[in-house]
C-alpha cells in the first residue's frame, strides 16, 4: 500500500490508524468474550435445572427399567458403585443409560498393562 | 616444492581468509553464548542464534553460500538447461523455513499448544492492556522513520516492541530481510532483559498504593469457551486481517488441539518436539543471517537503541493504561498488570507477579497478568498484520 519512502505524516497515520485497528479488534474480541460468558452462565443454571429434573423421578421410580438381561449383573455393579460414591441407597438411583466411553490408549499398551496387572 | 604445498595449504585455510570484522562477530557470538549458558539469559533462543552467528562467520566454511547454476547446452536434447554447479550451503538451505516465513508461524503453532487462554477469557478487558502495550511499536516506528529508515525496515524495527519473537523475524523475514540478524538480536536480547528493563518502569509510573491493589479471583473458564475462543477468534481476526492469518491461524490452532483435549499427541508434539525442532532451525539460520558485512553496521546500533525504546514504551503504554483501567474500575485493577501487555510470554508476566508482591506479600498477580500477556501476543499478531497489509507491497 505504500512505498518505501514514507513521510513523517504518512507515519503518524499509519500510526492512528494501526493503533485503531489494534485497539478495535481487542475490543471487539473482548466483547465476543463477554457472550461466552453469557452463554456459559445459561448453559451451567440449565444444567441444574436438568439435574434436578432428573433427581425427582429418580425418587419416584426406583425401580430399573432395563431390557437386556444379560447385563443385569454389571448394571447392579454400576448402580451400587454409584450409590457408594454420591453416599445414597441404591434404591433412590435409577440407571437409564449406560455408555462405554472410547478408550484413547492404544490397544498395545493396554495388551501391556493388563499383562502387567496379570 | 613443500614450502608450496605450505602455502597453499595455507590460503586454503579460513585462517589466512578470516577479516578483522569477523573476528569481531566470533567475539560476540561468544559473548552471547556466555550470556546464554552462565547467565541463562533465553538460552533456549540465545544459544542456537550464536552459534548461527559463530558459524557463519567463519571464512570459506559455506554455510550459507546459495547454490550456483550454470547455463550449459543439453547434449541430448540441445536445449540450454540450467545445470547446478555448487549445491549451496547446509544453513542457507535450512534458512529456506525463515527466509519464506514457515517456521515463524510454526512457532506460533507451538505456543498456542503451550498457552492457556483460560485468565484472559475469564477477564476479557485484560484485552485492551495487551492492545496499549503496541504502542511500543509505533512509536519506534515513528522514530525509525525519522532516523532516515524506509518504511518496511521501520515497521520491522517497530515490532521489537512487541516483545514477541516468532512476530518480529516473521514481519522482518517479509518486510526486510536484511535486518533479520540484528533485529532477532535486538528483539531476543530484550525479551531476556525483561526483569532488568521492566520493573524500573513500572515503579517509576505507579504510586505505592496502586502498586498494593489485590485483585479478585478469577471466574472459572468452562472447556467449552476454552475451545469455542480459538476457533470465534482466529474467524474474526482474519476476517478483520487477512494479513494476520499466518501468524494468529496457527496460534489458534495450536489453542484448538490444545484444549479440545481428544487429540492429546498432536498436542504434545506441538509443545514439545515440534517447538524444539523449529527453535533449532530457526535460531540457527537467523544467527546466520548475521554476517560480519551486514552485522557490523551503525544501522545494527541504531536498532538495538530503538528496540530498547520500543520495548520500553510498550512496557509503559501498558502501564499507563492499567492506571486508567485502575481509575475506571474503581481501584480494582492493578496497573502493574498492564506492563505484561508486551508480549514476552510468560517472563513479563512473572516479572509482574515480583514486583506486585514486594509491595504487598499477599498479592498473587500472575493469573491477572496472564491475560494481558497473551493479549500482547494476539495484540502484536495483529498489529504486525496492519503493519504488513501497509508495506506487504
Amino acid at each position: 500500500m505504500l512505498g518505501d519512502k514514507v513521510t513523517l505524516s504518512q507515519a503518524l497515520i499509519v500510526t492512528v490508524f494501526s493503533m485503531g485497528i489494534v485497539f478495535l479488534a481487542l475490543l471487539i474480541i473482548s466483547y465476543i468474550i463477554d457472550g461466552f460468558r453469557f452463554i456459559f452462565y445459561k448453559d451451567n443454571k440449565k444444567v441444574d435445572k436438568e439435574q434436578k429434573k432428573d433427581i425427582k423421578p429418580e425418587k419416584s421410580v426406583p425401580k430399573e427399567t432395563i431390557n437386556e438381561e444379560d447385563d443385569e449383573e454389571l448394571i447392579a455393579v454400576i448402580t451400587a458403585a454409584i450409590a457408594a460414591s454420591i453416599s445414597r441407597p441404591a434404591s433412590e438411583i435409577k440407571v437409564r443409560n449406560i455408555r462405554r466411553i472410547p478408550t484413547k490408549t492404544p490397544i498395545w499398551a493396554r495388551a501391556g498393562r493388563l499383562k502387567q496387572m496379570n | 616444492m613443500f614450502l608450496d604445498i605450505l602455502q597453499q595449504f595455507w590460503t586454503s585455510t579460513g585462517f589466512s581468509a578470516l577479516t578483522i570484522k569477523e573476528v569481531i562477530m566470533l567475539v560476540i557470538a561468544s559473548t552471547l553464548l556466555y550470556l546464554a549458558i552462565k547467565k541463562g539469559y533465553e538460552p533456549y533462543l540465545l544459544i542456537p542464534i550464536a552459534f548461527g552467528m559463530l558459524l557463519t562467520n567463519l571464512p570459506l566454511g559455506g554455510l550459507m553460500a546459495e547454490p550456483v547454476k550454470e547455463l550449459v547446452k543439453d547434449p541430448v536434447t540441445g536445449k540450454m538447461v540450467y545445470k547446478t554447479k555448487e549445491v549451496g550451503g547446509l544453513l542457507y538451505y535450512l534458512y529456506q523455513g525463515t527466509k519464506l516465513g514457515i517456521y515463524p508461524p510454526i512457532i506460533f503453532l507451538c505456543v498456542g499448544a503451550m498457552t492457556d487462554f483460560g485468565p484472559l477469557i475469564a477477564n476479557p478487558r485484560s484485552l485492551l492492556l495487551g492492545a496499549a502495550a503496541q504502542f511500543g511499536i509505533f512509536f519506534t516506528f515513528i522514530g525509525a522513520i525519522f532516523l532516515g529508515f524506509t518504511g518496511p525496515e521501520a515497521a520491522s524495527i517497530g515490532i521489537i516492541g512487541g516483545a514477541d519473537g516468532p512476530t518480529a523475524l516473521y514481519l522482518t523475514t517479509r518486510l526486510a530481510p536484511h535486518l533479520l540478524g540484528a533485529i532477532a538480536v535486538a528483539a531476543y536480547s530484550y525479551m531476556a532483559l525483561v526483569p532488568i528493563i521492566q520493573p524500573p518502569i513500572m515503579r517509576a509510573l505507579t504510586t505505592e498504593k496502586e502498586r498494593k491493589v489485590k485483585m479478585q479471583q478469577l471466574r472459572p473458564v468452562s472447556k467449552k469457551e476454552k475451545i469455542i475462543f480459538p476457533i470465534v477468534v482466529a474467524t474474526f481476526s482474519i476476517l478483520l486481517l487477512p494479513s494476520s492469518a499466518p501468524l494468529l491461524g496457527m496460534l489458534m490452532f495450536g489453542n484448538l488441539i490444545r484444549e479440545s483435549g481428544v487429540v492429546e499427541r498432536l498436542s504434545n508434539t506441538a509443545q514439545n518436539a515440534l517447538s524444539n525442532i523449529i527453535t533449532i532451525f530457526l535460531g540457527l539460520t537467523v544467527g546466520a543471517t548475521a554476517k560480519a558485512e551486514s552485522f557490523l553496521d551503525i544501522t545494527t546500533i541504531k536498532i538495538i537503541v530503538l528496540g530498547l525504546i520500543a520495548f520500553s514504551i510498550g512496557t509503559a503504554a501498558g502501564v499507563i493504561f492499567g492506571k486508567i483501567m485502575y481509575k475506571v474500575s474503581g481501584g480494582k485493577v492493578n496497573p502493574l498488570i498492564g506492563a505484561a501487555g508486551v508480549s514476552a510470554v510468560p517472563m513479563a508476566a512473572r516479572v509482574v507477579q515480583k514486583v506486585g508482591q514486594k509491595e504487598n506479600p499477599a498479592n498473587f498477580l500472575l493469573m491477572h497478568a496472564m491475560g494481558p500477556n497473551v493479549a500482547g501476543v494476539i495484540g502484536s499478531a495483529i498489529a504486525a498484520g496492519v503493519l504488513l497489509m501497509f508495506f506487504g507491497g
